[in-house]
């Protein structure tokens, strides 16, 4: 019993290291964007650029949440962790729409060596972002599903058996 | 039920795998855009952009063997890449090399010694990341051809 405490207070660490991860790119990321300036074509431009250049922390840091809900058995955290991931995935294609015009606009303003950079960060941002937008999707899809079915379940809601832990332990 | 879990998270974690190598590529495409590799410096530069994304690599690679362990999938091209990391990471000490003795022939620098220990951080950490991966691919080779019988 004692092993399946440590173990649970380990994932409980999990949590916490990502949402530390989550709080500190999104506050550093927030101090880089500032001041906003929405209505401006190239900042809304940059702005898409430098989000999706911080996918890999972002990503690690949900990944540390969801192993850590998935492994201590948080039905209902999983279910909500879910749907925020649906919208998440919503949101990101909604922002690549826009971003699509807003490279238009960019890349006519810019000339030679410029032009090419603009193309090149569009063509990075459209990967990275549609990538992004299909793993949140159907990550949702997977979890908000998996919540569901979880909690409305009848009988043991941890993946992690305490009883066999406590057999194991010595 | 559990080994629904474990599909379900492992498959989560493929996606979360690939999603960070689209993104690492990308970085390293957009720095290597703009890389000078005729001169010294730019050949040092290989490896200190390679030591960059290095240390994502290495996650993405723990989260990636995670995702085959828990699905039950084969190691297969994502073992290959995954060495293929290693190696490189290993070769990128040549470059820098090269490109240390060509700056010390042609350019006197001032700081040696703190030129020195920047260049063996960047040395230490890729060969360090690489012997790592290459650990990781033995490893997870052997756990995953065992979790499979």
């Amino acid at each position: 019993m004692e092993d399946y405490r440590r173990f649970h207070a380990g994932l409980g660490l999990l949590y916490l290291l990502g949402g530390l991860i989550l709080v500190e790119q999104a506050s550093e990321l927030i101090l880089t964007l500032t001041p906003i300036h929405a209505e401006a074509a190239p900042w809304r431009f940059g702005a898409v650029g430098l989000t999706l250049g911080r996918t890999t922390a972002f990503l690690f840091a949900d990944t540390l949440i969801g192993v850590a809900a998935f492994t201590r058995g948080d039905w209902r955290f999983v279910k909500v962790w879910g749907w925020l991931h649906l919208l998440l995935g919503v949101a990101v294609l909604a922002v690549l729409a826009g971003f699509a015009l807003d490279v238009l606009t960019v890349r006519r303003a810019a000339t030679g060596a410029q032009r090419r950079n603009v193309e090149l960060t569009s063509l990075r941002a459209v990967l990275v972002g549609g990538a992004v937008a299909i793993l949140a999707l159907r990550a949702g899809l997977i979890m908000s599903r998996f919540g569901k079915r979880k909690t409305t379940e009848a009988g043991p809601q941890m993946v992690f058996d305490p009883a066999a832990a406590a057999g194991r332990g010595n | 039920m559990l080994s629904d879990a474990k599909s379900e998270g492992g498959k989560l974690l493929l996606g979360v795998a690939l999603v960070v190598l689209i993104d690492q590529l990308c970085g390293l495409s957009s720095m290597l855009e703009r890389w000078d590799g005729g001169s010294p410096s730019g050949l040092m530069a290989l490896g200190t952009v390679w030591g960059d994304h290095l240390a994502s690599l290495a996650i993405l690679a723990v989260v990636a063997v995670a995702g085959l362990a828990l699905t039950g999938r084969r190691f297969g091209p994502t073992g290959i890449g995954i060495l293929a990391f290693g190696v490189l990471s290993l070769l990128t000490v040549v470059p820098m090399l090269e490109g240390y003795a060509r700056i010390l022939e042609s350019t006197p620098i001032l700081d040696l010694g703190r030129f020195q220990l920047g260049l063996g951080r960047q040395i230490a950490s890729n060969v360090v990341f690489g012997a790592f991966l290459i650990v990781l691919w033995v490893g997870g080779r052997r756990a995953l051809a065992g979790s499979r019988q």
